[in-house]
């Protein structure tokens, strides 16, 4: 029975889905005219050069290609809508119920995973016909080991985003930090614009102290069979570490948010 | 309970329903059982598979109410609950409200500006004025402890003058026919009779002093001692 209200928020969190569905449909538009953009700026360059870096042609748009994947299953999320929620005063009404607060949010997000999957699949299909693109596959070890970033992945971004939006509890409107640390750095650190090992050596080492590279660097890398077994090891180790680090904070700031919580005109 | 829905704005108010009915581990049979009578007593069965976004303000009331009530709390916080309501469906509220004191004794601790809620539902009542609490007892003793009047409306058969009325109490309104006066409680009964005696009245009322005018009269008290 405490599994089945999860499924019953997952199941009304999927309904709320069809009543925008057009909405739905003009995001997913939205994200797959970016890809195209992004796909078509990557492959001019690539052709021009034969080489980018390290990255062959073929490299460069299987980055772009696995890593549309990735986005879909990492970066979907319904954790930010935790902000609007503490600043509006709804979260009341989930801690008068006996539900866990964070699996409430866990449930939507599956349903934003699974819907925003859905849709990839088919622009996923609409890409090999359109663009033919010629993709490198991993070897089966490889693949393994990329299951296993995705789901390290999908954990340290939903913890990360939680913690952003905790900021809402000493911040009453938190949409700047959200902007900032939500997209901004995310997108840029992650290596979803350009591959990490593109940028400055400095910043490159730097970056690899912080969670952005496993959200979405290392999957790729380990796709593209740059990262050997053994390399993934150690970091699925530190990926590990940054997870429980990043969980840990989330729960610290929510134990001391929560103190501090104010719903007005309850 | 204006402010802060539990209802699923985009979806109809069932499914709201139905995720409580999850969450509080509420048997099937108590389910149906509950919701049949809440639904009758509401007169809701044609909008609880309509969209929240849909439903009018007094709608929508009547649907948090079920689901603030499906897993049967002991004790139910309202703030303001006819609030915004047009008369019919703050009566229906109301009725809402006794009954399921009655029926499942529910306690209902209630908030509100709204008096008329107040002299309906309230059997004790609890003023607080800055953090302070002024009064805590039952509502008839409020009145009979911060009233020292009775308020009695007279109709007569043909136009009396206010002299000889005045002398009887302090005449608070009159029209052509008829006059209200404002008469100490320990004489009330001996006005009424003797103007029943000597002059032809066609109606009267006698009446407590509107809680209003009480709860005015307890927080002046409070100010000025």
């Amino acid at each position: 029975m405490s599994f089945f209200k999860y499924f019953v928020i997952a199941k009304n969190t999927l309904q709320e889905y069809f009543v925008y569905r057009v909405n739905f449909v003009f995001w997913r538009l939205q994200v797959f005219v970016s890809f195209v953009i992004f796909y078509s700026l990557w492959s001019a360059v690539g052709h021009s050069r034969g080489y980018v870096g390290i990255y062959s042609l073929s490299q460069l748009i299987t980055y772009f290609v696995i890593g549309y994947v990735i986005r879909a299953l990492v970066f979907t999320t319904r954790t930010a809508d935790i902000g609007g929620d503490i600043q509006q005063g709804n979260l009341s009404n989930l801690l008068l119920k006996p539900i866990g607060t964070i699996k409430y949010y866990l449930s939507r997000d599956l349903i934003d995973k699974l819907f925003n999957l859905f849709f990839m699949i088919i622009e996923f299909a609409l890409l090999m016909i359109l663009f033919k693109p010629q993709i490198s596959t991993p070897s089966l070890l490889n693949f393994f080991i990329f299951i296993v970033f995705i789901a390290l992945s999908i954990a340290i971004f939903f913890f990360y985003s939680l913690t952003i939006s905790f900021i809402t509890f000493w911040a009453d409107n938190a949409w700047s930090s959200r902007f900032l640390f939500g997209y901004v750095f995310v997108n840029l650190f992650s290596g979803q614009f350009i591959p990490l090992d593109l940028l400055p050596n400095s910043i490159s080492q730097i970056l690899k102290y912080t969670p952005y590279p496993y959200m979405f660097f290392y999957p790729v890398k380990i796709w593209l069979g740059q990262i050997t077994p053994n390399q993934a090891v150690y970091y699925l180790i530190s990926g590990l570490a940054n997870l429980l680090f990043i969980c840990l904070l989330s729960q610290f700031m929510w134990q001391r948010g929560i103190r501090r919580y104010q719903s007005y005109g309850n | 309970m204006g402010q802060k829905n539990q209802l699923w704005w985009d979806i109809p108010p069932q499914e709201t329903f139905l995720l409580n009915k999850a969450i509080y581990g509420i048997s099937d049979s108590d389910y149906h059982s509950r919701l049949d009578y809440f639904v009758s007593a509401l007169d809701i069965s044609n909008i609880i598979k309509v969209q929240t976004k849909k439903l009018s303000l007094g709608q929508r009331m009547k649907c948090e109410f079920v689901a603030a009530l499906l897993h049967r709390p002991k004790v139910v916080f309202l703030d303001e609950p006819t609030i915004g309501l047009d008369v019919v469906a703050s009566l229906k509220i109301r009725e809402f409200i006794k009954s399921i004191n009655h029926q499942f004794n529910t306690t209902i601790i209630l908030t509100s500006h709204n008096m008329t809620d107040v002299s309906e539902l309230c059997n004790r009542v609890i003023l607080i004025d800055q953090g302070h609490i002024r009064f805590d007892g039952l509502l008839a003793d409020l009145t009979s402890q911060y009233t020292e009047f009775k308020i009695l409306r007279f109709a007569f058969e043909k136009k009396i003058s206010s002299k000889a009325i005045s002398h009887y109490g302090e005449i608070s309104s009159s029209s052509d026919l008829g006059y209200t006066l404002k008469v100490p409680k320990d004489k009330y009964l001996t006005v009424a009779s003797s103007i029943l005696s000597l002059y032809p009245v066609t109606d009267l009322n006698i009446e407590d002093t509107p809680i209003e005018d009480v709860i005015r009269q307890v927080y002046n008290q409070e100010k000025s001692s």
